[in-house]
């Protein structure tokens, strides 16, 4: 029986989270060039095929695209495409984990709420 | 890049792979061999015994002097060599894998044995002169005269193990060192077909009359036979053959070149880490 | 393109048992691979046969086109290796850089003064006055800058502090945007794990396994279990402090990070099989 509910992260999902964040935070803005998946392997240390993978997944989501020779380039929709992914994940993942948690706490969501109004 | 720069790059290789005493060995071997001819000064600026006039150090004699502290100096040097660059895989590691041909490696190992060796045994033999002719003034007695005939003696089967011994070390692969030992056997053959059969020839291309044999016999003379030494030849018909002047000198050279030659060869084509 | 073809080789140290037994290898250009292997099975005399330094007993051994063994100038200068200790004379970076750089025809001094700045080496201060993880840098500054097509790299984060480490696998990809191949000989894989393309596990005398790491872990799952898993055909439970870490080829997701470390101890005590990807020719 797995009880653990940590995510698999392999490094190109790390990658790809990364995207997300920068997109999402307005780092990379719509329509704007992202650095090149050469540039980002050798500042991160990482082999360029699992960066391009990242990439991939981005653009298969359509919060990226590629323009030939140019590079990739933040779609104009791609901030609320990141937003509803995280949403996605937000609501599998990070929820029921957090319910599992209030449970094996035993916190009621009346608790919960008034925490998350005045976090100590 | 040019084969010229190409050259200077192996050259500084070859200066930096030799420890520095490879260089100033020579010049120490000389400076050995020398001291024991500290002894008196002839009008003509060669050393020569006090009481019978005879030149103790003709040009011929330091000549082969020089071989000898040549063979001496390139038997450690290479043994050395031996040791510390093919014994040592780190070593071993850093000149096989550098892009040198090895041909190039080669000539590159050999010059860590000749290019400086003759440069620093003539500076320190003219300086050797210079105090032997300045010791010379002050008149000290031949006392040590009678060690040349062991030193002919001494060096021939010397060299005749040494060399062998460095080939060996060098070649490590089972094919190489039956090669080898055929290289050897036949340097021995040559040598001793040409000194016990044909004497005389050893004989024709001596420039000079001056040999060991005759030192002996003046050690004899003056202090009597010492350690068994036959007075009239030195020691045996062989090795008197081989304490002539200038031919056996070069002869010695090269064959000392050519065994050095050929087993560095064989080995480097050979050689695993 | 094949760049190292290997077959049947078998190398043995004198009348000793053989390291290596009929081993095959084929290797295409432009990757990064880990060469994994328990202690003492040879890892170091696969690289030393890829680079001429040892000799067959038996078998081809074909790197870029060339036979190793024959050591022609030209094989050697499209190749570098670096041994887990090498000997570097005493001289300063910049000199090294100066006096070996020219062997190989592709050596950026460029990327050697950009490699020893980003790895903080001073080119100027002698070689024997640095500590043991500076000379490292200043070794791997080199062997990145020599860009070699092929390149052979004996434990490189052997000594390395965590900022070398982390700069060792920067500078890496930075200098091998052409595509050149490298071979890692490694028992740190967590180390270069994320630079790699492949995985190559030298195990009893042969190449055990050959894998593109990312499509492995796309058929593997890795599971931590608070329970002992019991043993099926397959599968492999690595004791870990928050339980077992069980890797499975099952294409389904576990639940816990891919490891390469797990997956490397499945292939060699476990008895996990994976289908070698297919080599294009």
């Amino acid at each position: 029986m797995s009880m653990d509910f940590k995510e698999p992260t392999a490094i190109y999902q790390q990658i790809a989270d990364y995207g997300l964040d920068q997109v999402l935070t307005g780092n990379w803005s719509a329509n704007e060039r992202i650095p090149s998946v050469r540039k980002l392997a050798g500042e991160v240390g990482v082999n360029p095929n699992t960066v391009m993978r990242a990439f991939d997944f981005l653009d298969r989501e359509g919060i990226i695209y590629n323009e030939r020779g140019k590079g990739f380039f933040v779609s104009t929709d791609g901030k609320a495409k990141a937003q509803s992914i995280r949403r996605q994940q937000f609501i599998n993942t990070t929820l029921p984990q957090l319910a599992h948690e209030l449970e094996l706490l035993d916190i009621s969501h009346d608790e919960l709420l008034a925490l998350l109004n005045n976090p100590a | 890049m040019t084969s010229f720069n190409r050259f200077k790059l192996l050259l500084l290789r070859t200066w930096q792979l030799s420890p520095r005493w490879y260089f100033f060995l020579p010049a120490v071997t000389f400076l050995g061999i020398n001291t024991f001819g500290i002894l008196v000064d002839g009008s003509d600026g060669f050393p020569r015994f006090q009481d019978t006039d005879e030149v103790f150090l003709s040009p011929s004699i330091l000549l082969m002097l020089f071989t000898y502290a040549s063979t001496i100096s390139l038997t450690i040097i290479g043994v050395h060599l031996v040791s510390r660059h093919f014994r040592n895989d780190q070593l071993k590691t850093d000149s096989l894998t550098l892009p040198v041909s090895n041909k190039q490696l080669y000539v590159m190992l050999l010059l860590s044995c000749f290019i400086f060796l003759p440069f620093f045994g003539i500076i320190s033999n003219t300086l050797i002169f210079g105090i032997v002719k300045l010791i010379g003034l002050y008149g000290l007695y031949p006392r040590w005269a009678w060690m040349w005939p062991i030193f002919s003696i001494a060096v021939l089967p010397y060299m005749m193990i040494m060399i062998p011994f460095i080939a060996f070390a060098l070649i490590q692969s089972k094919q190489t060192i039956l090669w080898g030992l055929g290289v050897f056997a036949a340097g021995a053959i040559i040598i001793a077909t040409i000194a016990n059969w044909n004497p005389d020839f050893m004989n024709s291309v001596n420039l000079e009359a001056e040999n060991i044999g005759q030192l002996a016999k003046l050690s004899d003379d003056v202090y009597g036979p010492t350690l068994g030494t036959d007075s009239s030849v030195g020691i045996s018909p062989f090795f008197a053959t081989f304490s002539n002047g200038w031919s056996t000198s070069i002869f010695f050279l090269l064959v000392t070149t050519g065994l050095l030659l050929a087993s560095g060869w064989f080995a480097l084509k050979n050689r695993e880490v | 393109m094949m760049i190292i073809n290997i077959n049947k080789l078998s190398v043995s140290y004198g009348r000793g048992e053989k390291v290596l037994d009929q081993l095959d290898l084929r290797l295409d250009s432009g990757s990064i691979t880990a060469l994994a292997a328990p202690n003492g099975e040879g890892k170091t005399t696969l690289l030393k046969a890829i680079c001429g330094l040892r000799f067959p007993d038996s078998g081809n051994v074909n790197v870029l086109g060339f036979e190793p063994g024959k050591r022609q100038a030209r094989f050697l200068e499209q190749l570098y290796f670096l041994p887990a200790e090498p000997n570097l004379p005493a001289w300063t970076p910049k000199r090294i850089g100066t006096y070996y750089g020219p062997f190989y025809p592709n050596f950026s001094d460029e990327l050697f003064q950009k490699c020893l700045a980003d790895f903080s080496v001073d080119p100027d201060k002698m070689i024997g006055k640095l500590s043991f993880g500076q000379q490292r840098r200043v070794q791997l500054a080199f062997a990145l800058a020599v860009r070699t097509e092929l390149l052979l790299l004996d434990e490189p984060t052997l000594g390395l502090d965590i900022a070398g480490k982390d700069q060792f696998r920067r500078s890496l990809i930075q200098a091998t945007e052409d595509g050149q191949t490298v071979i890692i000989a490694t028992h740190q894989l967590t180390e270069v794990e994320p630079v790699l393309d492949n995985l190559l596990v030298l195990h009893e005398k042969k190449i055990h396994s050959q894998l593109n790491i990312g499509q492995a872990y796309e058929q593997l799952s890795f599971t931590l279990s608070r329970q002992e898993p019991k043993p099926f055909d397959g599968s492999y439970g690595r004791r870990v402090p928050g339980g077992w870490l069980v890797v499975k080829n099952d294409y389904s997701s576990g639940n816990a990070h891919p490891d390469l470390e797990t997956l490397y101890l499945a292939l060699t005590e476990g008895k996990l099989k994976l289908q070698e990807p297919q080599t294009t020719l």
